[in-house]
């Protein structure tokens, strides 16, 4: 009887008294980690997609002039030639999109001619890119001829 | 003796193993563990608040903030979670806790991109711990913050040091020291490719479409400035043709280095990855 | 010997268990609720603050919810970024609590609420409706100041100067005096603004490319128009005066060139507005700063 006791419970309870700690909490940790910082970066989506689901030709052929001009022109200028973020080709993207190709021309030839870096006190820092901060929301102005 | 009295003779040895007074139960903390076991991670937190309001010098209040650190990591607040880990190193009693507490701040540094924080507080682990498991799996983490970083020497150091031989990290091993030899492309060597021909150094690199691409405008910049000054157009061969052969001329330039860097960083992230569920895939296995 | 197991194993089982296993607090209590939400509100987690009061206000089985309570929890919910929710229980307060001072602090929070959301239409219209009817003098001191800082916010100098001017000799020696004069020197300075015009501006830049935004103060962006412009136009008469009307280049620096002369005086036009648009927001900025209200 005793040595029964012995073989069958007494290992029993000694494994329950040690610690139970196994390699699966080691593996949750790591896909924890691999999970929230993965180590190849999700890419991400592509511009070209949002051109077509404008309705005005106008507006798709100064969008697609100013693509083409960004994926074969602008490609291979300088490293950080616009001294603003956003860059002027996605200033103009941006105001076509939203303010229509009258407008949007506009905006982009004035912030074509305020792109020089004499100009970086009127404007505040992006935190990000250290260039100068310059969104297309103040640009827009209603003209009225009438 | 009957077995009877012998079970009653054993259980009477084991009785005051199991009757810890560290596990009394406590309802608001007992709530808490099962709320954080379900997933309800806020009210976790609250619960595990209510006890650390209520009992303040309870010996318990480090595991309770080792809790709410949890809860706010599954929350994917890395701050509030690393505010209550070091509330819980600081209350922790001995050192053991204090190790693996740090286990758990290192993991959230890893998290949050801090690699530089994560090495130090795994690295003070791995070689002060008096308790060889949590020395173990510091050393694992200390050796993935490395992969992280790409130092393959010091993550395959710190591999070895965590596991025995066996065939399986052997294999991690054969990976690491592939990694150490990786065929980086030079980005010196591309730049001076692209002087030479422009496009030149992106094709090196393996971009074709680039490379092609830089080659048309160099070719079409340079048509345009040289046309001008055999015409002796100087004024537009100096006011416009110049100025954009210039800007294309070196930026093909830039890109052919940047590109090579870019190429060379893409290369380890690969082998990084691959290291790295190579050793989910063991631990899985065993 | 069934005798001594037993004995054995009472004396085990008694010695086995602790003390404290029979003295759990209950945690649950209203009284003790209430202490926990109060120490969650001083750790400064207010969502969970509000969220225990009012576990105390359903557990302690109130047949009215008592007015500083009701405060508590609107004031949890402010300080959370939750004003909708603050909203609600600062109205409670003010149907079930009327005559009670904190039913006029409530009034009060919830025209700062829709003032901290920028909402200055709702507050001043709210201000409006209740501040004859407040009962406390201090609190319709404090209304009537918020609605002259809405009227600074609002950009109306004249009408808060005006406000703010009233409001200081009808409440001479308050606690409040250095506030509203302070507020009223920000009045005068906005009436006395340096605003720059749209319209001579963009006059200036149709007859000089780069005039208007030399104007508006942007120096370096006028010269570079100017030059933009200048170049452009230079190069486009080239090309059209050796090669008539045929002339690619005269066609293309011709039209680069009407580009940027219409761009410049949209520029300068768009310049102005925002220059006017910066002063403005340099004084509110000061406002802001000198505004050093905390929520009571």
């Amino acid at each position: 009887m005793v040595k029964w006791a012995i073989t069958k419970i007494l290992p029993c309870i000694l494994l329950l008294l040690c610690p139970n700690i196994t390699l699966a909490q080691i593996t949750a940790e790591l896909n924890f980690i691999t999970k929230n910082n993965p180590i190849l970066p999700v890419k991400e989506k592509e511009q070209s997609a949002t051109i077509f689901k404008e309705t005005s030709e106008v507006k798709i052929a100064c969008l697609c002039g100013i693509r083409l001009y960004q994926l074969f022109v602008s490609s291979q200028q300088e490293l950080a030639v616009c001294n603003f973020t956003p860059s002027c080709s996605h200033f103009g993207m941006a105001a076509i999109k939203r303010f229509g190709a009258f407008y949007g021309i506009l905006m982009t030839s004035d912030r074509i001619q305020r792109c020089n870096g004499f100009g970086r006190r009127y404007y505040p820092v992006h935190p990000f890119t250290g260039k100068s901060w310059d969104p297309i929301d103040p640009y827009y102005l209603k003209i009225r001829l009438w | 003796m009957t077995p009877l009295s012998l079970c009653l003779a054993l259980s009477l040895f084991f009785i005051p193993f199991f009757a810890n007074p560290s596990r009394a139960g406590d309802t608001a903390l007992d709530l808490a563990d099962s709320l954080l076991k379900i997933g309800n991670n806020n009210e976790a937190i609250t619960e595990y608040k209510r006890f650390i309001c209520f009992n303040p010098e309870d010996h318990r209040i480090s595991d309770a903030y080792y809790k709410i650190g949890l809860a706010y990591r599954r929350q994917k607040k890395w701050d509030d979670a690393l505010s209550a880990l070091r509330k819980s190193l600081a209350m922790a009693t001995d050192d053991s806790l204090r190790d693996e507490r740090r286990i758990s701040i290192g993991i959230i540094f890893l998290v949050s991109q801090r690699y530089s924080a994560a090495e130090f507080d795994l690295l003070r682990v791995s070689s002060f711990s008096k308790n060889p498991y949590l020395q173990q799996k510091a050393l694992f983490f200390l050796g993935i913050c490395h992969l992280y970083t790409f130092h393959w020497a010091q993550a395959q150091k710190a591999f070895h040091q965590c596991f025995s031989p066996s065939e399986k990290i052997s294999q991690i091993d054969s990976l690491l020291t592939e990694a150490r030899h990786l065929k980086y492309k030079s980005p010196f060597l591309a730049k001076w490719l692209s002087t030479i021909l422009p496009g030149m150094g992106q094709i090196y690199v393996g971009d074709w479409r680039n490379g092609l691409n830089a080659l048309a405008i160099n070719g079409l910049t340079s048509y345009l400035l040289l046309d001008a000054l055999v015409e002796r157009r100087f004024q537009d061969a100096l006011l416009s043709h110049l100025s954009l052969f210039e800007r294309y001329y070196r930026g093909n330039r830039q890109r052919a280095e940047k590109m090579a860097r870019d190429h060379n960083e893409h290369l380890n992230r690969l082998w990084a990855d691959r290291i790295i569920e190579n050793l989910a895939a063991n631990n899985k296995r065993k | 010997m069934s005798k001594k197991i037993t004995i054995l194993l009472s004396i085990g089982l008694l010695a086995s268990l602790p003390p404290q296993a029979w003295s759990k607090a209950d945690y649950y209590t209203p009284e003790n609720i209430h202490r926990f939400a109060d120490w969650l509100y001083h750790q400064g987690d207010y969502l969970r603050a509000a969220g225990e009061y009012q576990r105390y206000l359903f557990s302690a089985n109130l047949s009215v919810f008592p007015d500083s309570l009701l405060y508590k929890i609107g004031l949890c919910y402010q300080l959370g970024d939750m004003p909708k929710r603050a909203k609600i229980y600062y109205q409670r307060i003010i149907d079930h609590h009327s005559q009670s001072e904190l039913s006029d602090r409530a009034q009060y929070q919830i025209a700062r609420i829709y003032f901290d959301l920028g909402k200055y239409d709702e507050s001043i219209s709210y201000i409006e409706t209740k501040v004859r009817r407040l009962a406390f003098p201090q609190m319709r001191l404090r209304m009537n100041l918020l609605l002259g800082c809405n009227y600074l916010f609002q950009k109306r100098w004249k009408l808060a100067h005006h406000h703010l001017a009233s409001l200081l000799s009808s409440h001479k020696n308050s606690q409040l005096d250095s506030l509203i004069i302070g507020l009223n020197d920000f009045a005068l300075q906005g009436e006395r603004l340096p605003y720059k015009s749209g319209t001579l501006a963009g006059l200036l830049s149709t007859t000089i490319p780069g005039m208007g935004k030399l104007y508006v103060g942007r120096f370096t962006d006028g010269l570079y128009s100017f030059i933009l412009v200048g170049l452009t136009g230079w190069q486009a008469y080239e090309g059209f005066h050796r090669d008539g009307t045929h002339s690619s280049k005269g066609w293309i620096y011709g039209s680069l060139g009407a580009i940027f002369y219409l761009g410049n005086i949209y520029g300068s036009v768009v310049a102005a507005k925002i220059h006017n648009e910066k002063v403005e927001d340099n004084l509110l900025q000061k406002i802001r700063v000198q505004l050093n209200w905390d929520i009571p």
